[in-house]
């Protein structure tokens, strides 16, 4: 079924709206979360959680791209109860934000107030100037949490390719934001 | 920056990488296709001699042809009075190769997008070409870059359509229509001569392809959306 299909659904408020979204999108999501918590348990929770915010949102949200929607939802579901759950320390969370450690501008300080739309603003300038190829990896790395193997395997090309161009990504992301002059404020 | 503030500011970042644009989330879920595929050079010789072979026959069949006797018919005119290169059908007659034909045979690239029509912003401020094939109800979009703008503003103002007389049936080669919406409303069927008759406002109106677009505007639309 298409999205705009299983959005049409939604609107409806027909109850077969959550069962094509979880036969599209369900392996996906559980991917995601599972990707971030390294338990299927809560992975699933989350997932369940997510069909429930989609169905609350709807309508009022028309998304045209509904697999990036969930995706956003679940991937915000997810990194909330990483953090709220204190016991966690396993999870791929932990070194994807070290990795995005490398990105911090030397510019930006913790007493500065967080300011809502400025850094993604400049996320999708960042994003947008590079190649398919290495946006891809970018986000298939810091949004959709894969390990380096998987996007390896799924650009089909080798782990260590994959580790050199998201290192040098992260050194291009610091400098780009510098040069921007975001901060947070 | 001590260690605990850096880990801070990552999460920040985190958190706003979860806000970036949907359809570069959606095009880093789709197959990725690389462009090229690193054939070996024992392989690519293979392919260069059999290309150069099939040249080879193809020219000496081309130069029997023009030496050998001629035939009452005339000569196959690969392009017609207006200039476009036309294809022979099965059934002896020529049609227009217009933009309909190029987009049926070509690979569309993944940075284009099926919405239903209710779906399409044409004052969302950016460029877009929006085509629909005929055996689809959903419309197919695609977003300009800024460079990709300037180039299709470029040839917007100065490229002139070819008036066509399309039989109806030219409709069944595939395209319902396709238009480029400039962002601030304003719809254009790509004749190119910006007059009443192609120029619409807030809406991808229907109109009949009686006017086919230069091969000027065609290379580029076929060039974006590959």
């Amino acid at each position: 079924m298409e999205d705009y299909q299983i959005v049409d659904l939604y609107w409806s408020r027909s109850e077969e709206a959550i069962g094509e979204t979880s036969r599209k999108y369900g392996k996906m999501l559980n991917g995601i979360s599972y990707s971030l918590l390294s338990s299927s348990e809560d992975a699933e929770e989350c997932v369940n959680d997510t069909y429930l915010e989609a169905w609350n949102r709807m309508p009022e949200d028309r998304p045209l791209y509904l697999g990036a929607y969930l995706a956003k939802i679940i991937r915000c579901l997810s990194i909330s109860r990483f953090r709220s759950d204190h016991r966690k320390k396993r999870g791929g969370m932990g070194r994807i934000t070290e990795e995005l450690t490398d990105c911090i501008p030397d510019t930006w300080s913790c007493q500065q107030e967080y300011e809502n739309g400025l850094l993604s603003d400049a996320l999708n300038r960042f994003l947008f100037e590079l190649s398919e190829e290495k946006r891809r990896m970018f986000i298939r790395r810091y949004f959709y949490s894969d390990s380096v193997s998987d996007i390896a395997s799924r650009m089909r090309i080798s782990p260590s390719k994959v580790k050199t161009t998201l290192h040098r990504l992260r050194g291009e992301l610091k400098e780009f934001l510098e040069q921007e002059g975001v901060t947070l404020w | 920056m001590v260690r605990n503030d850096k880990h801070r500011l990552a999460n920040y970042l985190l958190d706003e990488i979860g806000l970036i644009e949907d359809r570069y989330v959606a095009e880093a879920a789709t197959e990725y296709r690389r462009a090229g595929n690193g054939l070996r050079p024992r392989r690519i010789a293979v392919i260069g001699v059999s290309l150069t072979l099939t040249l080879s026959l193809l020219l000496g069949m081309f130069a029997a042809n023009q030496f050998g006797s001629k035939s009452d018919d005339a000569a196959e005119d690969l392009r017609d009075e207006a200039g476009n290169a036309v294809v022979t059908q099965a059934s002896g007659t020529s049609a227009p190769a217009g933009i309909s034909f190029r987009l049926q045979e070509l690979k569309i690239s993944t940075a284009s997008y099926a919405t239903p029509a209710q779906s399409i912003d044409l004052f969302a401020d950016e460029m877009q070409i929006i085509w629909k094939y005929a055996d689809e109800e959903i419309y197919r979009v695609r977003l300009l870059t800024s460079s990709e703008e300037q180039r299709m503003l470029g040839l917007l103002n100065k490229e002139q359509g070819t008036a066509l007389s399309f039989a109806e049936s030219e409709k069944k080669n595939g395209l319902d229509g396709i238009w480029i919406a400039l962002g601030d409303g304003t719809v254009i069927s790509p004749c190119l001569e910006q007059t009443e008759g192609n120029v619409g406002y807030g809406t991808l109106f229907d109109y009949n392809p009686e006017v086919e677009p230069s091969d000027a505007l065609t290379d580029l639309v076929c060039d974006i959306l590959s």
